[in-house]
């Protein structure tokens, strides 16, 4: 490079110039090259240097480090070499090489020149060392130019390129032909063609033919207009699956403005779409109604079902505030100090959990629903996300059991009255007989007496039993295995989603003779109970087998609550002996259900132990017994 | 002729005792039994009619309708109950259903010549001393 830059001085070295001409013309020529140039002797002593190489050590107030003319460049670098500078050990090095004989190259190394306190400012050179020889003597010429720019440009280049080429995103570049110039490796992911496949065809090979003609026209139309176009198309993979895509298609201009390129970003959305459609189905299926709200449970959300029980529009809820607007003020207040425990990140009865409560209409009346509401973390913002449950029916459902239960209630005291007062009349009457041989004649009256008013009472009784049996049962042969079955749905609904109800209907012999309603009511009864046993879910079953002794059919209703001690199995089956709360249970269940198994000619037992759950057990006398050996002819 | 023996199934003893009575004045021997231990000696001694009180505490009617089926008995088998007692029907129908000899059914009070007169219709009737005594 030396003998280079010293043939072309000498060939504008014309004759007619003078010798001092032709060194001013150089002085000046070096002082307009790019770099920072110093020219060593074959010691490294600094023999000259250019204007820029001044300028700089001025500006850098490196003036004053002696980086002036007769200085040896080798010991102005020794600082840095000592301090382990790898930059200042490696260029040391080659000159060096340079100025001992070892090597005649030029060298060219770049580095970084941090800005002491401030990053933004750190340089980056590109150093020359170009050595060259004149009448046999040693020269070096050192030369610093500022590449920070390119550097930077370069770095840029090549990060873009492989953001670009490893992009997840697909992305195809095509000329204003249509036809395929580059495609990155999303786009061969994504649409299973490699790039040698697709370059220089045409991107319509994607096409799914789903799309309609307008949807490309439109696409066209905009991006030939210079704009950028955006839209969701569904296309073909090479092995033929179809896929949603999102694309963004922008042009690219030359800079005349003439549109050379269009640049496509494709992101799959087939998944996002699926699960999208989805949701919104589930949304739509639901006989739930779907509700969102944002972070300061505002109403984002309003689903069809939620207009159906609330009575409210979602176009008029949108954005209102849900608590105020689905509660009263009472309700309100109470769901607000919920809401500032379930923030606090503690456990919440309104925030991921069912319950129960009372919402009002737009119209003002009241519906009982069960509200579930769960807190979603979105792009650190919580939101949230849940279902209301209409109770109306269910609520209905519970008030008319709740009555018939106490109706039963109050028959069966009576009943038990009844039938004590008839054991003791009999045994009046009975022994009245008994004795009224041996009664002389002129106390007979008394005697008649006696039996007359015993007889009375009997019909008391009796007038009280048309009371009691108004509305008598009707005793018919049913299967049990098949009233469990059409009655699973119902018991599922009633015990709700915490419970998982399983069904094992193993009896062989399951055919009774009872009153249907009886043992419906019976059954729904012992799920409720079961039910009210797992306030937090837990699994149901509910089976029938055959007896091992025989002639009965064992239906069990199996829960996994808390379990009972025996002093109140002992009293479970009494008429208003109750373990729930005031107002949740009547105490005549189980009585009720007692009541039946003995109208049918059966028995309940109770398997239930504290901490293992409890299993009421059913056994009624089978009537056509299918391998029992007490089998009717 | 040897004597018929009843056998008196309640858990009140007085009324063991009342049906025990009626039966002597009928020409029976009587038993009695009010659990199940005591009932299942009893019907080893093969009653000739057994006179049932369906609604015992701790203990099932139905049971010892079981029990009578197992050992092929053919008592003739007599069911009373207090008036609420519903399960007569289903065991009722269970008898019949079970080939035993169901004779007749009596809601308490029943008047004592009602159980008389179903002794005389299933023709295990001695005597017809029922008709010396004033009918309640």
């Amino acid at each position: 490079m030396g003998s280079v830059l010293h043939r072309e001085v000498s060939s504008f070295a014309v004759e007619s110039l003078t010798d001092s001409r032709q060194l001013a013309i150089l002085k000046a020529a070096l002082d307009a090259l790019p770099g920072h140039v110093a020219i060593l002797d074959g010691r490294g002593d600094i023999l000259c240097v250019n204007g820029r190489w001044i300028e700089y050590a001025a500006q850098n107030r490196l003036s004053q480090c002696n980086f002036g003319i007769g200085q040896n460049y080798l010991a102005i670098c020794r600082p840095a070499v000592a301090a382990e500078d790898a930059d200042a050990q490696c260029v040391s090095r080659a000159l060096e090489d340079i100025l001992a004989g070892r090597s005649g190259r030029e060298f060219i190394h770049e580095y970084l020149c941090p800005h002491p306190g401030d990053p933004s400012r750190d340089r980056w050179f590109k150093l020359w060392l170009i050595p060259f020889r004149l009448d046999a003597e040693q020269f070096v010429l050192v030369s610093h130019e500022d590449i920070t720019v390119r550097h930077a440009l370069e770095r840029t280049g090549k990060l873009l390129d492989t953001a670009i080429s490893q992009s997840r995103s697909g992305i195809m570049i095509t000329n204003a032909a249509g036809e395929i110039e580059y495609v990155n490796q999303g786009f061969e992911q994504m649409t299973g063609y490699a790039a040698g496949e697709v370059v220089g065809r045409n991107p319509r090979l994607l096409k799914s033919g789903r799309i309609s003609a307008a949807t490309y026209a439109d696409l066209w139309r905009t991006i030939g207009a210079g704009e950028t176009w955006r839209g969701q198309v569904c296309n073909r993979r090479k092995d033929g699956e179809e896929y949603w895509e999102e694309m963004t298609i922008s042009p690219v201009r030359d800079p005349a403005g003439v549109i050379t390129h269009y640049v496509a970003v494709k992101e799959d959305i087939t998944e996002s779409r699926y699960r999208a459609l989805l949701h919104a189905g589930i949304i739509n299926a639901s006989a739930d109604a779907f509700v969102a709200l944002d972070e300061h449970f505002r109403i984002v959300d309003w689903g069809k079902q939620a207009e159906r029980i609330l009575g409210w529009p979602a176009k008029k809820v949108v954005g209102r505030e849900f608590i105020a607007t689905v509660f009263d003020a009472e309700r309100a207040r109470e769901a607000q100090l919920e809401l500032a425990v379930c923030r606090r990140g503690e456990f919440s009865r309104l925030v991921g959990s069912a319950h129960r409560t009372e919402m009002r209409r737009q119209d003002g009346s009241r519906v009982t629903v069960e509200l579930w509401l769960t807190a979603l973390s979105l792009q650190g913002e919580v939101r949230y996300a849940g279902f209301i449950r209409d109770l109306t029916e269910s609520v209905r459902a519970e008030q008319i059991l709740l009555e018939a239960q106490k109706m039963e209630g109050v028959g069966q005291m009576a009943g038990g009255l009844a039938h004590d007062f008839n054991n003791l009349l009999h045994l009046i009457l009975g022994s009245l007989y008994l004795i009224a041989d041996e009664v002389p004649a002129h106390s007979r009256s008394h005697l008649d007496n006696a039996m007359s008013a015993a007889r009375h009472g009997a019909a008391l009784v009796s007038s009280l039993a048309t009371f009691v049996r108004r509305g008598e049962s009707r005793l018919a042969e049913r299967d049990v295995n098949q009233l469990i079955r059409a009655l699973e749905s119902l018991i599922r609904q009633t015990v709700g989603k915490r419970i998982a109800l399983s069904v094992e209907l193993q009896a062989q012999s399951s055919t009774v003779l009872i009153d249907e309603n009886a043992f419906n009511n019976a059954l729904i009864n012992l799920a409720v109970n079961a039910r009210d046993a797992m306030p937090r879910g837990g699994s149901l079953v509910i089976a029938t087998g055959d007896s091992s002794a025989g002639g009965q059919v064992v239906v069990s209703v199996r829960d996994e609550g808390e379990g009972m001690p025996p002093e109140v199995i002992a009293r479970a089956t009494e008429a208003f002996f109750t373990t729930k709360p005031p107002g949740q249970g009547t105490g005549l269940g189980l009585a009720m259900v007692d009541g039946f198994c003995r109208h049918a000619g059966g028995r309940l037992a109770i398997d239930s132990a504290p901490g293992r759950g409890t299993a009421i057990e059913l056994h009624l006398p089978v009537v056509r017994a299918g391998r029992a050996p007490g089998a009717t002819p | 002729m040897k004597r018929r023996l009843l056998l008196s199934i309640d858990d009140d003893p007085a009324i063991r005792k009342l049906v025990g009575g009626l039966a002597e004045r009928a020409g029976f021997d009587w038993i009695e039994a009010g659990d199940p231990q005591a009932i299942d000696q009893a019907l080893d001694r093969q009653p000739d009619v057994v006179v049932l009180d369906l609604t015992m505490p701790g203990m099932d009617g139905n049971e010892v309708l079981w029990a009578l089926k197992q050992r092929s008995s053919r008592a003739a088998i007599i069911i009373s109950s207090g008036f609420i007692d519903v399960c007569v029907q289903t065991a009722v129908l269970y008898a019949v259903k079970a080939g035993l000899n169901y004779a007749g059914r009596l809601d308490k009070p029943y008047a004592p010549g009602e159980l008389l007169a179903l002794f005389a219709n299933i023709g295990l009737c001695h005597g017809n001393r029922e008709n010396h005594h004033v009918q309640p």
